[in-house]
């Protein structure tokens, strides 16, 4: 059961249990309520809800942009990617911890047996398979690693290493944890690392500068570069966007670019600081669908010639068909569907996806009316016991108000389809998915139990 | 023609069927700025009709003039020339109570429902606002069952438009009946007839203050598009997007309009509050018989809610025609790759994608022949060019563009205050375009050179990779710095980008690999380019290489059998249809 730091198909980001809330006066909004998902290298993963579905925060967590009153208030946020966690680890040395150094200095199996001796159990540690394994067994059949220890908190727990840890460096691998790094460090990890483009290009051009002084300082920031050999470089990437006549229009300030000009412009900075993962908000919302076209075939182009990872948030379900390999469907804060883009499409589980995709009217052509989904999304400000879309669901059962659904498996092949609803597993009785929800972790109301064996 | 369709074409010349007609319509704005004094030319000549109780959708890019000529329509924009027929007169001449009275008949609704309503004001208010304006009910009467002169007195006037009047008296007798839209009970209105020989004399006594009338009507309202009485004291703040865009749609339907211009009503909300205001934008068409135009970039939104659509570019309406029909099968090279750039969510859907070069031009500045000309894919060429390949033409076609961008940009301060001091600096890089603009081809020798020089660098044994080059290409034949070169030559490769790092070295060593012929004239636009007339230049490759779309503006040509019309020189029997064109492109 050991996990090893970094595997070949590990994902370049990993995002855990995430919780983001905002805090005002009257309460407290879970904007984004207990996520996970990951993104491979080269993949694009899309990311669509309607406002409120708490999309955009999630990027901006991801990006350490989450700003007051909210705050990212739990889970982990995992960057693998090497010359990153090389490079902060330089800039940050007491607060990385060295997986071979911790292994040299310290004995495995003793520092498991304090665990052991401790209030933590061996399946706890290993698995079930584990259960009631002593430290030396655990050690042995390499079922506990010096790497779990710190990837799962135990290390910091044992004192071996810092709690502010958010570097983890094992040989040539490792990662950032995002949720721990401190301003400084996050400053360093956006841009190079994680760039983001945002739906409206003006927030990340400044309108008094060239735009080409706007890339060379991104150059010179990011790396080193200055003079003639940044300039030569600006020109490159202006060009590698395709803005013709780059040498000229390098001069040119953002107004006297048009919206699809300034949205390249913004992509050639985001690539000026060679990011591995490019996180795209609601991109091409701004702007018209020929121009949209063009900029969504430009991000095909990049992401193939480098292997780019791209997080692509957007409502446009269209747009998501286009670019996305995955999909990740959000309601309420929460993550309700994910599915491969074109299973998501032709087979959709979640009543909300469902309902959303009979709404567009393009796949309505010809129909009468369009199919809506009665209400409206709600607030989400209270830690569910009941699923978040109950409400407006037409498939509704008395067990959605007392039961909070996890994410099932709902493939059919091998396609790795989740989803949160209590209709699923489809092979089980109805009861049997509700227990089976239960066991998995989903919150249940107070005296539901009883509610849930009335049902049918 | 089947019958059906000769008696639309009678009725329709007779201008009974159709509510709107526009003829020869432009809006112009009058440009600011010192260096541009030209006119934006935001609506440029459009001729179309609306049908009582259809829905014309309008569609195009931003810029095109969708929402000039929607707000033309409403008189909230001012026309510079040509006419709109509503029911048959002109309003672009309307004055004064003309135009009052007629603005109750034509409303409009706008996209943002978030500014367009004022948050000072309660739900109520603002939806009654209009009806305080017009000093609504009119309680107007028709008297009927008589041949006599009326004459009406008391609350009530003898109603003079041809609208319903609000109460209709019966003579002898004095039956009242109320009009629908009036919440009026019959029985709290008195009415005492007196006749003489000439003439009948009704007085009309309502006991019902105009005020409550109103209130009693903007609940009606209220309830009609969706809302709740009990909204009638909140502010808009306190209502979602979708609520604020019912409020907005209450109160332009709250005068009980004919017609409205619905523009953009739908773009901003999501796409489930979207659907419900589609719904009820098509209830409300149903039972009060509106005629809508809808004015939409969200093409698969027009399609939904449209029986006709039109296309437009620069001010221009490309292809109108039946929206089933345009959808299907667009015949416009314009509406072709429009509708090709809409991404679908069907997972089936493999359609053949057409990127469109560049943005469309200025509409200070529009092309002198067919407004799609700088940017159409299948745009006719010249006879004695047709040979030539599409890599060429594309390069020609960038070439045209970037001169011209070049002329239209708005040029910085600094760059002016150079250009007057005689530094100028627009004409320098004239050579870099060309070599990116064109294909460059090197000798076979040097081409294995520049694989082997890649194939070392992406190794990263760079400097293995610095001697392939210095061996094989001579610094002195180019006049960039050689190191830089190789410098970003490397950095190409290093970033994957190995295509453009073979152009980098083909551009600079290689020949342009472009037809003798067309070599030539390219050559002389750039000595024109580098004499500091660049003007000769585009003019010189216009001669070259123009064509009738450069020059001469389309027809609109019929291209169905339900007078679907497209605006394009293709139509024409002496060259290909336009997908025919494409086809042969793909
Ligand atoms: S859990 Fe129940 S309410 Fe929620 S989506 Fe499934 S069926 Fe609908
Ligand atoms: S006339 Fe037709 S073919 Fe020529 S540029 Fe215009 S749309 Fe294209």
């Amino acid at each position: 059961m050991s996990i090893q730091l970094t595997r070949e198909e590990d994902p370049i980001l990993t995002v855990e249990n995430l919780q983001t809330s905002f805090f005002t006066d009257k309460e407290t909004i879970r904007a984004v309520d207990d996520i996970s998902y990951t993104i491979q290298r080269g993949e694009t993963v899309g990311i669509v809800g309607e406002s409120g579905s708490g999309k955009s925060v999630t990027a901006r967590s991801i990006m350490g942009l989450v700003d007051s009153p909210g705050r990212v208030m739990g889970g982990s946020i995992r960057f693998r990617e090497p010359t990153t966690v090389d490079r902060l680890a330089r800039l940050f040395p007491k607060r990385t911890a060295e997986v071979d150094e911790l292994r040299e200095e310290h004995d495995l199996v003793e520092l498991v047996e304090r665990l052991l001796n401790g209030r933590h159990t061996a399946s706890e540690l290993a698995g079930e398979e584990y259960a009631g394994a002593d430290a030396e067994t655990l050690v042995r059949d390499g079922a506990v690693d010096m790497a779990d220890l710190v990837e799962d908190g135990y290390a910091a727990e044992l004192g071996i290493v810092n709690e502010r840890t958010f570097v983890v460096r094992d040989g040539s691998e490792g990662y950032v944890e995002v949720t721990n790094a401190p301003t400084e460090g996050l400053r360093k990890l956006r841009g190079r690392g994680i760039a983001m483009i945002f739906q409206d290009p003006l927030t990340s051009l400044n309108p008094v500068y060239t735009i080409g002084n706007q890339i060379k300082e991104a150059l010179r920031l990011h790396r080193g570069l200055t003079g003639k050999r940044a300039t030569e470089e600006a020109v490159r990437l202006l060009e590698a966007v395709s803005i013709p006549d780059a040498r000229r229009r390098i001069d040119e300030y953002p107004h006297q670019f048009s919206g699809g000009m300034r949205q390249r412009a913004v992509i050639a900075m985001a690539l000026a600081c060679e990011p591995e993962l490019l996180i795209c908000d609601e991109p091409t919302t701004a702007l018209d669908v020929t121009i949209q076209a063009q900029i969504l075939e430009l991000l095909e182009e990049i992401q193939e010639e480098r292997n780019l990872s791209i997080m692509f948030i957007t409502h446009d379900m269209g747009v998501m068909a286009e670019i996305a390999d995955r999909i990740n469907v959000m309601y309420a804060g929460e993550l309700v569907e994910s599915a491969p883009a074109r299973v998501l499409f032709d087979d959709p589980k979640h009543p909300y996806t469902q309902g959303l995709l009979e709404s567009i009217p393009s796949r309505n052509v010809g129909g009468e009316r369009l199919r809506t989904i009665e209400g409206d999304v709600p607030t989400p400000n209270e830690k569910p016991t009941y699923c978040r879309f109950a409400p407006r669901c037409p498939e509704a059962f008395d067990a959605c108000d007392a039961v909070h659904p996890v994410n099932v498996d709902v493939s059919t092949g091998d396609a790795n389809h989740t989803a949160a609803c209590l209709l699923y597993p489809e092979d089980m009785a109805r009861e049997d998915a509700v227990a089976y929800h239960q066991s998995r972790g989903g919150e249940t109301a107070q005296a539901a139990p009883d509610e849930v064996n009335d049902d049918e | 023609m089947s019958e059906t369709e000769e008696l639309r074409r009678t009725e329709r010349t007779d201008g009974r069927r159709d509510l709107v007609n526009v003829n020869g319509l432009k809006t112009y704005y009058e440009g600011g700025g010192l260096i541009n004094s030209q006119p934006v030319k935001a609506v440029d000549g459009v001729d179309f009709h609306i049908e009582r109780g259809e829905t014309l959708g309008l569609v195009g890019e931003s810029g095109c003039g969708k929402t000039t000529l929607g707000r033309t329509l409403v008189r909230l924009e001012r026309a510079t020339d040509g006419e709109v027929l509503f029911d048959g007169d002109d309003i672009t001449t309307f004055s004064g109570k003309r135009v009052k009275r007629w603005r109750r008949d034509a409303q409009i609704v706008f996209q943002d429902p978030e500014s367009s309503l004022n948050d000072r004001m309660t739900i109520g208010e603002i939806i009654q606002e209009p009806l305080n304006v017009h000093d609504w009910p009119d309680l107007d009467v028709d008297v009927v069952g008589t041949q006599k002169q009326v004459e009406v007195t008391g609350d009530g006037s003898v109603n003079q438009d041809e609208r319903e009047a609000d109460i209709t008296v019966e003579v002898p007798g004095g039956a009242v009946t109320v009009r629908d839209g009036v919440p009026l009970p019959e029985d709290r209105v008195s009415v005492d007839v007196t006749e003489s020989d000439s003439t009948v004399t009704v007085r009309v006594d309502v006991d019902v203050a105009r005020k409550r009338l109103r209130r009693a009507r903007v609940r009606e309202l209220l309830t009609t598009v969706g809302l709740r009485e009990e909204h009638y004291f909140r502010y808009p703040h306190q209502f979602s997007g979708g609520q604020r865009q019912r409020i907005g749609i209450a109160r332009a339907l709250a005068l009980e309009p004919e017609f409205v211009v619905l523009d953009e009503p739908v773009s901003a909300l999501d796409v489930s509050v979207q659907a419900k205001i589609l719904n009820l934008l098509e209830d409300l068409q149903e039972e009060f018989g509106l005629t809508y135009l809808f004015i939409a970039h969200d093409l698969s939104v027009v399609r939904h809610i449209c029986d006709r659509v039109a296309v437009m570019y620069l001010g221009h309406i490309m292809e109108i025609g039946d929206s089933e029909e345009l959808f299907e099968n667009p015949k416009n090279p314009y509406t072709q790759s429009l509708l090709s750039a809409i991404p679908e969510t069907d997972p089936t859907d493999d359609k053949q994608r057409i990127t469109l070069r560049g943005t469309p031009p200025s509409p200070r500045d529009p092309p002198q022949g067919c407004p799609f000309s700088t940017r159409c894919p299948v745009k006719i060429h010249p006879s004695e060019y047709e040979h030539l390949d599409e890599k060429t033409w594309e390069g020609i076609e960038l070439f045209r563009e970037i001169l011209r961008e070049r002329q239209r940009a708005d040029r910085s301060f600094t760059e002016r205050a150079r250009a007057i001091l005689g530094m100028e600096t627009r004409f320098s890089g004239i050579d870099e375009i060309v070599r990116e603009v064109f294909p460059h081809r090197l000798t076979q020798e040097r081409e294995q050179a520049l694989d082997r020089a890649v194939e070392a660098a992406a190794s990263n044994r760079e400097d293995e990779a610095r001697e392939i080059l210095g061996t094989n290409f001579d610094p002195s034949e180019t006049d960039a710095d050689f190191d830089d070169l190789v410098d970003s030559f490397i950095s190409d490769v290093h970033a994957g980008s190995h295509g453009q790092a073979r152009s980098r070295i083909r551009e600079r060593f290689g020949e342009m690999d472009v037809p003798g012929e067309v070599r030539g004239d390219v050559d002389r636009a750039v000595e024109h380019v580098r004499d500091g007339d660049e003007q000769a230049a585009r003019e010189l490759l216009r001669e070259e290489f123009g064509s009738v779309c450069d020059t001469e503006p389309p027809d609109h040509h019929s291209v169905s059998q339900s007078g679907r019309t497209s605006y394009c020189h293709r139509h024409l029997a002496e060259h290909e249809e336009p997908e025919v064109a494409f086809e042969r492109q793909s």
